[in-house]
């Protein structure tokens, strides 16, 4: 049996007297694509940073690529690509330098960086403006370099918040034909979005989680099919409303 | 040697290495503060080197103190000139942990050590770059005294960027410290307190320093007593003093020390506090995600009576203030000029009218006084935007047809800060003076605030509250705006002292035209804005 990518085991997560993470368990195989779902503040941000070792869990388990998240953090680093919901970049450097310097902290040849540079940016149209300022740039093209860098070091598990805000069309066009290519080759991507119907055409698995808790958890169609529902939409809004109920 | 001292591995000397020159990139092109010529764009940081050039350049002309018999003098006053720049740049420091880094750079192999050596050597490099601008004019003037003795530039700048580097790592170390016990929240207050405080004491004042360097003086009498092993400027300034003394057994430990110190702390920043560094940015994340720290919501409420605030958008203005986070940084702001009250008024400067004659040395005090008030106004600038930069967005939407009323109400909230502290002052002064004489310096003090807080918000009016482009630097206006309030604060100094030793009667008439003016500044600052409003603008 393959090991999975990501093996979830009773995580917890709690700020203060909230419990934003309630004992979640849940595995992923290499070229699933996970849609994680859930209302604002069901603990879906959380989880990721959990997941990505800038939170720690307050008890469970988890491993991501074979590395335990607590004990193993920096390894599991080493192959995880995480986009943020926010556009958090270096703002006073190029595209080239913030580029280069996350392809430097993943310990990538110059060579491969260049090239990953460029191929990236040349998908998402960005090659002109490698070496303008970001400061200048709209949320959607600071988007695309954010994607990039969580790209650049071609990581085995990829955690993607929101990663289509601002984009245009193309670009995010590109980035579900991207996602797809990675899936094919391989690669786990853990999909956190609000946009349902995009979520639908790009995962193959969605997960539900509803305060802190997994309310669903099942491939796509099957969920579809067992909910007696068109769109994933209508599922998301019964069970939520069934679950505040 | 330095990597294997602070036991980082060769990758996490090189993340490092890589994260501060990102974070020196970052800062030499800064926010554009100035520009010459169409292209030429000066950052804050970049701004900041040429000041400390030209006050290092002028050091020596104002002080008189760069020559080689009275070194230790020399670097003790450059020690209080930059004890003020390290504390800052301590502070500086600390606002990694509330950076947006942490989407950034958390989830990259990056260890917490090297994130933090990196950090620690990106404020060492850009600290010891200031600095060297600073020490440059003296050491150069020092180099010709001394009979162009080569060494004298070399131990002159090795003694103040060893003690500037001393300083900023303690700094650092003891916020940092004080970050695993407290909230990073509460270790910034005080941090910009305390800095506040003492950069201005030490800096702004001339006679504080002149009272630093009697200090030295004093102490110079003992030159090798048990102090000079315990103090700090001692071990920085022995290298120097070694050129006309010696390489005295004494100043050789000294120098030692001062050596010691800045790797023990080098190494204790780095090894001990790098774990401290992702806890309490994790954990200031967690208290964030939660707003923990919720605003306090109409703590000013009650003041509203007392500065007539007019229903509607006044009200609203001042309600913001008070409910926005960013009136902590206010209050912290609005402390330096009371403060500063104190400082001079402690060191007697300020001459009691009623027992003795008119110190000749008043009018510089009232001049520094001004540079006082220009700092209180630029700090409320800067406090001013926060909040209200942050609101801008619903400000623009809201259907507000004059601004100048949702304005005043802010500049009213501002004020209505300042009396609690501003009655502390006069609480502490009265022990000190008579009773009338401290009320009209305290209120003088208040109204000369008031003043400068009307004109600063028509210089900066556009920025906050409209989407405008600016029409230019904003360095070039903040500058304009400092040279008018230097020349107009030090004037109405002079004339209120002027018109305090006329007599009653012109010091009445004074008073009169000083309130005049006020209301006048405010009627105009009021009609100005409320020209602003995108509303009343015609359709393009």
């Amino acid at each position: 049996m393959t090991e999975p990518s990501i093996d979830v085991r009773e995580l917890t997560k709690r700020y203060g007297p909230t419990l934003a993470v309630d004992r979640i368990s849940f595995r992923v195989s290499p070229g699933e694509t996970v849609g994680y779902l859930g209302p604002n503040g069901a603990g879906k941000t959380t989880t990721l940073k959990i997941l990505c070792g800038m939170l720690a869990p307050s008890s469970g388990a988890a491993v991501v690529a074979g590395q335990n998240i607590v004990s193993d953090t920096i390894e599991v680093k080493r192959h995880i690509g995480f986009v943020p919901d926010s556009d958090a970049l270096y703002e006073g450097l190029t595209p080239y330098e913030f580029l280069r310097l996350v392809g430097q902290l993943h310990d990538l040849a110059e060579e491969t960086i260049d090239e990953r540079v460029e191929f990236h940016l040349r998908r998402f149209g960005m090659i002109d403006q490698i070496y303008e300022p970001m400061s200048t740039f709209s949320k959607g093209m600071k988007q695309k370099i954010v994607l990039t860098s969580a790209f650049l070091h071609e990581p085995q598990v990829l955690f993607l918040d929101e990663p289509l805000t601002g984009l245009d069309v193309n670009a995010t066009l590109v980035v579900k034909d991207y996602l797809q290519e990675l899936a094919r080759a391989g690669r786990t991507i853990f999909y956190s979005s609000h946009l349902l119907d995009v979520v639908q055409r790009v995962a193959t698995r969605v997960i539900m989680i509803h305060r802190g808790r997994i309310v669903l958890d099942g491939a796509v169609q099957e969920v579809l099919a067992r909910a007696k529902e068109p769109t994933l939409e209508e599922v998301f809004r019964a069970l939520t409303q069934e679950a505040g109920a | 040697m330095i990597r294997r001292l602070l036991d980082l591995s060769l990758v996490e000397w090189r993340h490092a290495r890589l994260l501060a020159q990102a974070q020196l990139l970052m800062l030499w092109r800064g926010k554009t503060v100035m520009r010459s010529g169409k292209r030429t764009r000066h950052s804050v940081f970049a701004v900041q080197l040429w000041v400390n050039l030209l006050f290092g350049a002028l050091l020596p002309f104002t002080t008189g103190m760069v020559l080689p018999e009275r070194a230790r003098e020399t670097v003790w006053m450059g020690m209080g000139c930059l004890l003020a720049g390290s504390l800052i740049a301590g502070d500086f420091a600390l606002s990694f942990l509330e950076h947006r880094d942490s989407d950034i750079l958390f989830h990259r192999p990056v260890t917490s050590r090297a994130l933090y050596a990196g950090r620690l050597l990106e404020i060492q490099t850009a600290i010891l770059l200031i600095v060297a601008g600073f020490f440059t004019g003296p050491s150069m003037m020092g180099f010709a005294l001394s009979g162009w003795n080569p060494l004298f530039p070399l131990l002159y700048l090795l003694g103040g960027l060893g003690a500037v580097v001393f300083l900023t790592l303690a700094v650092l170390g003891l916020y940092s410290w004080l970050a695993s016990f407290i909230h990073i929240e509460r270790v910034r207050t005080v941090a910009v307190a305390v800095n506040g405080l003492i950069a201005i004491g030490l800096v702004l004042s001339y006679q504080t320093q002149s009272l630093w360097a009697q200090v030295g003086d004093r102490l110079e009498q003992e030159r090798s007593g048990m102090w000079s092993y315990l103090v700090p400027p001692a071990w920085f300034s022995a290298p120097i003093e070694m050129l006309s003394a010696g390489p005295r057994p004494y100043l050789v430990i000294q120098a030692s020390m001062g050596l010691l110190s800045v790797l023990v702390l080098s190494v204790f920043a780095s090894r001990a506090l790098g774990h401290v560094y992702q806890e309490r940015l994790v954990r200031g994340l967690e208290h964030r995600r939660l707003g923990l720290r919720g605003p306090r919501r109409g703590w000013l409420a009650w003041m509203r009576p007392v500065f007539l605030v007019r229903r509607g958008p006044e009200t609203v203005g001042f309600e913001l203030v008070g409910r926005l986070l960013g009136a902590a940084r206010l209050w912290q702001s609005s402390l330096i000029f009371p403060a500063m009250l104190l400082v001079v008024a402690w060191q007697g400067l300020i001459q009691d009218p009623f027992g003795n004659p008119m110190n000749p040395r008043v009018f510089a005090t009232m001049f520094y006084q001004s540079l006082l008030c220009m700092a209180l106004v630029m700090t409320l600038a800067q406090a001013r935007y926060h909040p209200m930069a942050g609101a801008a967005w619903f400000l623009q939407t809201a259907p507000l047809a004059r601004y100048g009323d949702l304005y005043s109400g802010v500049k009213k909230a501002i004020l209505a800060m300042g009396i609690p502290i501003y009655a502390g002052t006069f609480a502490a002064l009265a022990l000190l003076w008579p009773l009338w004489h401290t009320f009209l310096y305290v209120l003088f003090a208040y109204v000369l605030a008031a003043a400068f807080l009307h004109l600063q918000s028509l210089w900066s009016h556009p920025l906050p509250l409209s989407e405008e482009p600016a029409g230019g630097s904003s360095g070039g206006r903040m500058l304009i705006s400092i040279m008018v309030s230097m020349f107009l604060g030090s004037g109405l100094c002079w004339t209120h002292t002027l018109a305090f030793t006329l007599g009653t009667g012109p010091f009445v008439a004074y008073w009169i035209l000083i309130l005049l003016g006020l209301s006048i500044v405010s009627w105009f600052s009021r009609w100005m804005l409320n020209r602003l409003s995108p509303l009343a603008r015609p359709p393009e």
